[in-house]
């Protein structure tokens, strides 16, 4: 415990420089804006501007990621509020008691309740940050090569099954994934893997190419397809704050943290489950359920609180494990990767100042978000009235000219443009793209674990379960591989019942 | 949307299968991953299109397009390619100053004013952050280029 508040008392000063600061402001004022317009979200933000960080120092440019993560979290409660339209999808329960609350003429209250709550929960998701990755991150360190396989293969496997409805989906994800890792120079064998003769892939495929295709190109096209117009009438707050006992809100945001902090360490659920998993439990101990769903203030600081609890949650298995939990801890991973930080419990002994300093940036920009969130209050409602149609193609040229910027290359272009259209095709197909983005990641590690393991053991391939922590790694596998079954099991009791009942 | 997943199954299962036929040809250790990746992406296509010829035996779905939103995702992809090849050949800050309004206009946005305005300041906060702030070397402006030659 000693050596956690060691490094975070020298990583404090590192992290209050004036530069870092402001990248925090401008990246959460720019998650805030990019959380409240329909369509895009804090994965797209953080991609779009991963080529614009390369020249940033890392712990500058992993303050303005955390910046932009934390504020779309929450900028997508005020399109919910306003507008009965989630600006992310973690906005999704927010709808439930925020849009009845704006049509009661209550708007600013509950604006005012899901900036709370979210400045709130993130802050106590990043306490929980701090205070559980690093003697995660001590455990695995003492990790062989077998379960450093294992521990990527589980990742890898849960991500690919639970993030999808259908688990081949989600594994197809994962190998296009893996394949993409395999591309370029093996380093071991000095062999060429699938370069097609290209110079340029010869170092392989680079991770932003991949971000960027995946999450920035995607929500552009949507944009412009699904050219949403909101007008200025549809955006009315009033001035009138009403008298509320913030107090009473107390065991609310208590409960919901809880909730986000958990929901946020399993991989792939993620802030929307989060959100409806407190508000349900809101509505449960509620002495009058009823009002739920009606405007009460407490389903809206329930479901934003758990939403913003779950963010810095999820990057507990990243940082240590090197396993994101859902797409956008997967490209904040590939931030870390940009910067030539490797996730994983080396992180934090390798690079503890940045590590460190990366988790008390979420735990700051919590608290930006709080203060940026009430006085920019109206630019950020007016925000929504930024046309579509025009917003589409500024997406796509930025994207292209941050891909460009990183090594001068239009071949870099295309090859984004590529993957753009497979991942907006992916999107249309309900196949998630996370995996994908994970298994670039993991997959070398997987691979080069997997030969350390056979070069120790002297190419004997039982060496890879001989270990406790392996073997509890593989029952994992196996179990994740079984929800599926699991999960039809209980579809179909559901669907019977009310016949029984009938 | 059935009909679509069944031939990019048929096609990722082709493009698998030429993959694999690659990858058992490198030396033995480089072969590890991606025979195995490859090997498994054949199963899964596979599986994923005899789910998609199920899903379409049982259900006969057919495909429906909105045409409004077709053009426009059809729209702002070709002016995107379009942007791309004009960013090679005529200059990024060209490119882009034609890009943004011609694409706003194509896409159905009437406001003149609005895009005037779009496209200036996106140009302005473009050049603040590579030209001043990143020193990027963009792709150079050939009108410039020419203005200068002459």
């Amino acid at each position: 415990m000693s050596d956690i508040l060691q490094h975070i008392i020298s990583a404090i000063p590192l992290v209050l420089q004036p530069e870092v600061i402001l990248f925090m402001v401008i990246g959460t004022a720019v998650g805030i804006a990019i959380g409240a317009l329909p369509g895009l979200s804090a994965t797209m933000g953080i991609a779009v501007l991963i080529p614009l960080t390369f020249v940033m120092q890392p712990l500058t440019a992993l303050g303005m990621i955390a910046g932009i993560y934390n504020g779309a979290m929450y900028g997508g409660a005020i399109p919910a509020i306003l507008l009965r339209i989630p600006g992310t999808p973690a906005g999704i329960a927010t709808v439930f008691d925020g849009y009845p609350m704006a049509q009661q003429g209550r708007a600013r209250s509950a604006l005012d309740i899901s900036l709370a709550s979210s400045a709130l929960g993130s802050g106590v998701s990043a306490l929980a940050l701090l205070l559980l990755a690093p003697p995660l991150a001590a455990i695995s360190l003492s990790f062989g090569p077998s379960e450093y396989f294992w521990l990527a293969v589980f990742g890898l496997t849960s991500i690919s099954v639970l993030l999808s409805d259908n688990p081949v989906k989600g594994l197809l994800s994962a190998c296009f994934g893996l394949w993409i890792g395999s591309i370029g120079i093996d380093t071991i064998t000095g062999n060429e893997r699938f370069t097609f003769g290209q110079m340029e892939l010869l170092d392989g495929l680079d991770i932003v190419m991949l971000l960027t295709g995946l999450y920035a190109i995607p929500p552009a096209l949507e944009l412009a397809e699904k050219a949403l117009v909101i007008h200025r009438e549809q955006l009315t707050v009033g001035n009138e704050t009403e008298k509320f006992r913030w107090r009473s809100l107390i065991p609310t945001w208590i409960r919901s943290s809880i909730i986000g902090i958990i929901v946020g360490i399993i991989p792939a659920l993620g802030g929307n489950v989060a959100a409806i998993l407190a508000w349900n439990e809101q509505r449960r101990v509620d002495r009058n359920p009823e009002r739920f769903g009606k405007g009460a203030p407490e389903g809206v600081a329930a479901a934003e609180c758990a939403n913003n609890a779950d963010t810095a949650a999820t990057l507990i298995p990243a940082l240590t494990l090197g396993i994101p939990g859902n797409a956008v801890s997967a490209v904040i991973l590939g931030a870390l990767l940009v910067h030539g930080l490797r996730p994983g419990p080396q992180l934090f002994r390798d690079n503890a100042d940045i590590t460190y300093g990366f988790m008390l940036a979420m735990l700051i920009t919590a608290v930006l978000m709080f203060v940026i969130g009430r006085l920019g209050a109206r630019i950020f409602i007016n925000v929504l009235r930024l046309p579509a149609l025009v917003l589409a193609p500024m997406i796509v040229a930025l994207t292209v000219v941050g891909v460009y910027s990183i090594n001068n290359s239009m071949f870099d272009v295309w090859l984004m443009l590529g993957l753009g259209a497979i991942g907006y095709g992916m999107d249309k197909m309900s196949i998630p793209s996370a995996p994908a983005v994970l298994a670039v990641i993991l997959g070398p590690m997987a691979e080069a674990e997997f030969r350390r393991a056979l070069l120790i053991s002297g190419g004997d391939i039982g060496f890879l379960f001989g270990r406790p922590i392996s073997m509890v790694l593989i029952a994992l596998v196996l179990l994740v591989l079984l929800v599926p079954l699991f999960r039809r099991l209980f579809r179909r009791r559901a669907k019977e019942m009310p016949s029984a009942a009938a | 949307m059935k009909i679509v997943e069944l031939a990019t199954a048929l096609v990722l299962l082709a493009l698998a299968g030429l993959g694999l036929v690659d990858a058992v040809g490198f030396p033995r250790a480089s072969a590890y991953l991606p025979v195995a990746v490859l090997g498994l992406t054949c199963a899964l296509s596979f599986a994923w299109a005899a789910q998609s010829a199920l899903a379409i035996r049982r259900e006969r779905p057919t495909l429906r397009l909105d045409p409004a939103e077709t053009r426009r995702l059809v729209t702002l992809a070709m002016l995107s390619l379009l942007y791309a090849l004009g960013m090679e050949a005529i200059g990024f800050f060209t490119s882009t100053i034609l890009f943004i309004p011609l694409a706003g206009l194509a896409l159905g946005y009437r406001s003149w004013r609005g895009l005037a305005i779009a496209t200036v300041g996106f140009i302005a906060v473009l050049y603040a952050v590579f030209g001043l702030l990143l020193q990027t070397p963009l792709p150079g402006e050939r009108m410039l280029e020419l203005i200068g030659g002459a």
